[in-house]
């Protein structure tokens, strides 16, 4: 089955190369909805050349809504908890990574190696570890956290590592030539980020930032080491009563529903802000 | 322009030294510009006529030396340089317009953020400098909307909404097409009629002819010429600016 998907997409590099203009751009206009469409094929052409594949089975392990009848509240607190979590981690990691970015735009060789050497560090520490060690080392240093608490900690520190780069590589796409002039009109330096380099640097800065919101959303699932009630861990919890992985597709379904308007959102602001270029 | 104004020195540039690494590209520079004077700088490309009208304003760091703009040390501490910038208005080769902003927005940020001017009052300010240029149908279109020399009018605006005490224009028509240029030119004219004081980087001669009341050579980051603009594009008493004008014209 692998290799028919490998081959409907040799087919389509075939007819991309294809010198005709109008068909290339028609195929890059329709991209997203022929790779729906492909998926959709994946399964019929599974559904026909392995028909003795056990539907029912397959439906009863991943798609077992029967059982999971009257538990759905259960995810409803979880839900608002990872909600919370993703919302104050999402917020520190942006204020955090703006901060270090325009601390770093300044161009101090001490103050810069710090801010490397601190996006180095948080980039390659792991989620798990992260979180670990704020919940249960920290303590020995007489800092307590609760573990919902310590949870937004690590990831604000994870992310910000991110957002920090992010920033960076905004403001440094805007033109030399453009701070000049902030500068010659008699603006300071952080006036000439608020005003004049912050917002061309948005447009830039809008889709991976994207990225790594939706990312922090999902990584709250790294929660349940520190014991705290999040989605992942109550569906599991759940598996293991009705004996089926239904609540995890179930689960995975919310995390969709959460992630929509995060993209919606992104894509409206970007267009937004493209209100003043053609390009 | 009377002659009183120009006793008043409003810039005074005294031994003005820029290195790029090792490259002298400012060599020991002095010079004293009054009020109500257009000087013109010219000279030969790389000869450092950008980097000394840069350093005026201290966008260019100088490497030694002191400018002074009225009583002001330029080239003090770094605290006051904001404050005197807002007195000194600037003209760049490339226009660097704020391209997410409109005209009128363009103009209109410099007061209203750093002189706390209300929006109202600057609007209006505003609307009237894009009179000036020319521009008021053009309010309020987007940098990329207009065209060079209409870019450039409105960078003129913007600087002039300031209330600069000197304006200084780094080559203002050289990026601009050559059917564009006489608009740019024009009102760069009439503020040298009202008194501006300018320091312009510029090669044409039509308009030093017309405005200009002196022209600095500028050679190997020396300048080897300074006089009235007439004496010195008719009769240069230097080699080098002779060959120069001959290229030119």
């Amino acid at each position: 089955m692998v290799f028919i998907q490998v081959k409907i997409i040799q087919l389509m590099c075939s007819m991309i190369k294809w010198r005709n203009k109008a068909i290339t751009t028609k195929i890059y206009k329709y991209l997203p909805n022929l790779s729906i469409l492909m998926t959709i094929m994946f399964f019929v052409v599974y559904g026909i050349f392995f028909s003795n594949a056990d539907w029912s089975l397959f439906q009863e392990q991943f798609f077992n809504f029967e059982k999971m009848r009257g538990r759905y509240h259960i995810f409803i607190s979880p839900l608002i908890l990872i909600l919370k979590i993703s919302f104050f981690s999402c917020f520190l990691a942006i204020l955090i990574g703006l901060i270090m970015a325009i601390i770093r735009s300044f161009n101090n060789v001490f103050i810069n190696g710090l801010i490397t050497a601190y996006v180095v560090l948080f980039r390659s520490i792991p989620a798990m570890v992260l979180v670990v060690l704020v919940y249960f080392a920290l303590p020995y240093v007489g800092l307590n956290l609760v573990s919902t608490n310590s949870v937004i900690a690590s990831l604000s520190l994870l992310f910000s590592a991110y957002t920090t780069e992010i920033f960076r590589s905004g403001i440094n796409s805007v033109d030399r030539f453009q701070l000049e002039a902030a500068n010659a009109l008699g603006m300071g330096s952080l006036q000439s980020m608020r005003w004049v380099v912050l917002p061309q640097a948005f447009r830039v800065i809008i889709p991976p930032l994207t990225s790594v919101l939706i990312d922090i959303l999902k990584t709250t699932s790294i929660a349940y080491v520190v014991g705290v009630p999040e989605l992942i861990a109550r569906a599991r919890q759940m598996e293991g009563v009705i004996g089926s992985v239904t609540p995890l597709i179930f689960v995975s379904f919310l995390y969709f529903i959460i992630i929509l308007p995060v993209v919606l959102f992104s894509s409206r602001l970007e267009k937004q802000s493209r209100r003043w270029s053609k390009n | 322009m009377s002659k009183q104004l120009h006793s008043e020195a409003i810039l005074r540039v005294i031994g003005l030294n820029k290195y790029f690494g090792d490259e002298h590209i400012l060599k020991s520079i002095s010079t004293t510009i009054s009020k109500g004077e257009v000087v013109a700088i010219m000279g030969p490309s790389g000869g450092g006529k950008s980097t000394f009208i840069r350093c005026i304003n201290r966008i260019e760091e100088p490497t030694t030396g002191q400018i002074y703009f009225g009583d002001l040390e330029v080239t003090g501490s770094k605290n006051k340089i904001c404050d005197i910038r807002r007195d000194i208005g600037m003209v760049f080769q490339n226009f660097a317009l704020f391209p997410h902003l409109s005209a009128l927005e363009n103009i209109m940020l410099a007061p209203t953020k750093i002189k706390k001017i209300s929006k109202v009052k600057s609007k209006i300010n505003a609307m009237a400098l894009l009179k000036r240029v020319g521009l008021e149908e053009k309010a309020n279109n987007f940098p990329e909307q207009l065209s060079g020399g209409q870019q450039q009018r409105v960078a003129i605006a913007r600087s002039l909404a300031m209330d600069p005490k000197i304006l200084l224009f780094d080559e203002p028509t050289s990026a601009l097409d050559p059917e564009m240029v006489r608009e740019v030119l024009d009102v760069m004219v009439s503020l040298a009629q009202e008194g501006m004081t300018m320091v312009v980087v510029s090669h044409e001669i039509n308009f030093i002819k017309e405005a200009a009341s002196r022209v600095l050579v500028l050679v190997n980051g020396e300048i080897i010429e300074d006089g009235p603009s007439k004496q010195v594009i008719e009769k240069p008493s230097h080699q080098r600016t002779k060959e120069f004008l001959g290229n030119l014209l």
